[in-house]
């Protein structure tokens, strides 16, 4: 007998009673308005900074003036110094920015600094409504990124920069 | 004694240590507390992810056929094992077939669960750990002491000394932010040669075939993102139905392990890159006789936050190692009689029944009541030892006869004249005392009518 048809035996004789789905009903109940100033708090927390900006903003001149370039600026590993991406939506509970596929699966991970940019109206209050929002859709791969890289795993210190990018900036586009 | 209070003693010799290991448990206890409070209806959340677990459980076979086809249609190659020495075989035939002779690897507490590592190095294979606190477990050659914090009983400076010998790093440098640079520098070149990423899952959504793999450092991340090949080890229990499901998961899961309220990465795996190749195995170990237990198959709700270690007092005060199942704390408690009740029962007695752990749980699964359970069935284990067992026989002797129990009450504090803090005596030895009986009982107090009420005699 496979493995699959084993195991499959196995969990038939246990014989667990059915239990019904559970009605998920649950929201943060606030107007996606307020979701921009919480989302902003959110990310801060996490340890990334937040920007307003006009939308139609020259943000590749603003990641110049963030992150100037003092002589270390290399490439790191298929990431440069700075990469700006494009995220889907935004999470206000969280700070979570949903960021999908190639080529942005590589920048947020091999960048040393990501600026991320998301329309303020692209921001849902909680996960429940992050797993319902039409722009949750993806092919391959896709991340839910809240701030920069962060371990405490050394006497419970927060460091930033574990192993991704050591700093996070979300742009808002009004 | 308990083989747990036994394997506590060098941990609780060091009192500083120990204050130390239990104010940094503490910590992250607090920081949970203060990130749930901010969550309206925290409670509602609860009970839904418990009632997804338990509904996901009982239509089990269901949705791992689904989560199969999905899964499959997407690309992912899928096996199955039914135990430890299967997922081992499994994942060496797959590395061998690539090939792949490095390996970077995330946490996955079921490739503890099933010693994956070590049987991967038997075949000469290089599995380097790329989560720190891991890493740092790795070089010292000794396991986790917390699922969620694999580090948290080794001091910086221990840490420094490590990084220096194995790692080239300054030597008596042991600031954090310094160590984590070396570690970054050092784990990046491994993710740039690794011929394999293996990483864990957090959860599996059986509509779309996917999976959610979550940490902070991005190291599961990196690790896939350069190597060809991605294993992924699952064991049957992390499926969820659906993505509305996993919503209310990744909601709880990082609130109830740190306090933070996402991790920095919740990254879900559908199709690998092109030209690349994700495999996953689906693990049994075990699982599928918890699931026919009824009194504990709500172990398998279990999301491996570790809220339940951290906050508790026997945990926080004797350290991972105390335990003699690789999971320690509440959980490990339970999930080890799972395991074996042979071989961990002795981990049962490190439980106050506080019930701490279970009104933090975000599955609300009840290890203290699961810890309760076991210990009634010890009987029939044929654990309990002799003497505990004789006591026990004149105690229940003594409270069944109100005349026995006054009698035995009355001639009590002769036992006052022995020495009861001896070599012979457990409970009196190192700080504590062995309470001593009262000259008269509070029954004969209060038929004297001598018992003050709000500071006056009862007048009678």
């Amino acid at each position: 007998m496979s493995a699959k048809n084993e195991i499959m035996t196995r969990i038939a004789a246990a014989g667990m009673e059915p239990v019904p789905m559970p009605d998920i009903k649950l929201s943060g109940g606030e107007s996606r308005g307020e979701a921009a100033e919480r989302f902003a708090a959110s990310v801060e927390r996490a340890g990334g900074s937040v920007l307003f900006a006009e939308a139609g903003s020259d943000v590749k001149a603003l990641a110049a003036e963030l992150y100037p370039c003092h002589g270390e600026c290399g490439p790191e590993s298929g990431g440069g110094w700075v990469e700006i991406v494009r995220g889907r939506f935004g999470v206000a509970e969280n700070g979570a920015v949903w960021i999908a596929d190639e080529p942005e699966r590589r920048l947020i991970f091999a960048a040393a600094n990501l600026v991320i940019i998301v329309p303020a109206s692209a921001i849902v209050p909680t996960m429940h409504e992050a797993f319902r929002e039409p722009r949750f859709g993806f092919d391959r791969f896709g991340c839910f990124v809240s701030g920069p890289s962060k371990t405490a795993d050394i006497e419970q210190a927060l460091v930033i920069g574990a192993h991704g990018a050591r700093s996070v900036t979300v742009v808002v586009e009004r | 004694m308990s083989t747990h209070s036994k394997a506590a003693a060098g941990f609780v010799s060091d009192a500083g240590r120990t204050a130390w290991h239990d104010d940094a448990l503490w910590h992250v206890r607090r920081k949970r507390d203060a990130a749930v409070v901010e969550v309206a209806g925290w409670e509602e959340l609860r009970l839904a992810a418990s009632g997804i677990k338990q509904h996901t459980l009982s239509r089990l076979g269901e949705y791992l056929e689904m989560f199969e086809g999905n899964a499959m249609a997407n690309g992912i190659v899928v096996h199955w094992a039914c135990d430890a020495g299967e997922l081992n075989r499994t994942v060496g035939g797959i590395l061998s077939s690539h090939n792949a002779r490095r390996v970077v690897k995330s946490k996955s507490m079921l490739s503890e669960e099933c010693r994956l590592n070590e049987y991967l190095e038997e075949l000469g294979i290089e599995v380097t750990e790329s989560d720190l606190g891991e890493r740092i477990m790795q070089l010292m050659n000794r396991p986790p002491s917390h699922i969620v914090l694999p580090a948290i009983h080794v001091r910086r400076e221990e840490v420094g000394t490590l990084f220096a010998r194995e790692l080239g790093s300054e030597p008596d440098n042991s600031d954090p932010a310094y160590l984590t640079h070396q570690a970054r520098l050092h784990l990046r070149e491994k993710f740039l040669t690794a011929d394999a990423a293996i990483t864990g899952v957090n959860f599996a959504v059986a509509s779309d075939g996917s999976f959610a793999v979550c940490t902070n450092e991005g190291n599961a991340d990196m690790g896939t993102l350069f190597a060809p090949l991605h294993i992924a080890v699952m064991g049957i229990e992390k499926l969820v139905p659906d993505y509305p499901s996993l919503g209310v998961m990744t909601r709880l899961l990082a609130r109830s392990a740190t306090g933070q309220s996402v991790t920095t990465y919740t990254s879900i795996y559908r199709k690998s890159a092109k030209d690349r190749e994700i495999h996953i195995v689906i693990v049994d170990n075990g699982r599928t006789a918890t699931l026919a237990n009824e009194t504990h198959n709500r172990m398998l709700r279990c999301l491996r936050c570790g809220a339940c270690i951290n906050t508790c007092p026997v945990y926080r005060r004797s350290g991972g190692y105390s335990y003699s199942y690789f999971i320690p704390g509440p959980v490990g408690i339970n999930l080890g009689m799972l395991a074996s009740p042979q071989r961990y029962s002795g981990n049962l007695s490190a439980c106050s029944l506080c019930y701490s752990c279970s009104g933090v749980c975000p599955a609300r699964i009840d290890p203290a009541g699961g810890i309760y359970s076991w210990r009634q069935e010890l009987g029939e284990l044929r654990r309990p030892p002799f003497v505990k067992k004789a006591v026990s026989k004149c105690l229940k002797t003594a409270f069944s006869s109100p005349r026995g129990f006054r009698t035995a009450l009355k001639m009590a504090p002769a036992v006052n004249h022995l020495p009861l803090n001896n070599r012979l005596n457990p409970y009196g030895k190192g700080l504590r005392d062995t309470p001593r009986f009262a000259s008269r009982s509070f029954e004969e107090m209060w038929s004297r009518g001598e018992v003050e009420k709000n500071g006056e005699k009862e007048k009678k």
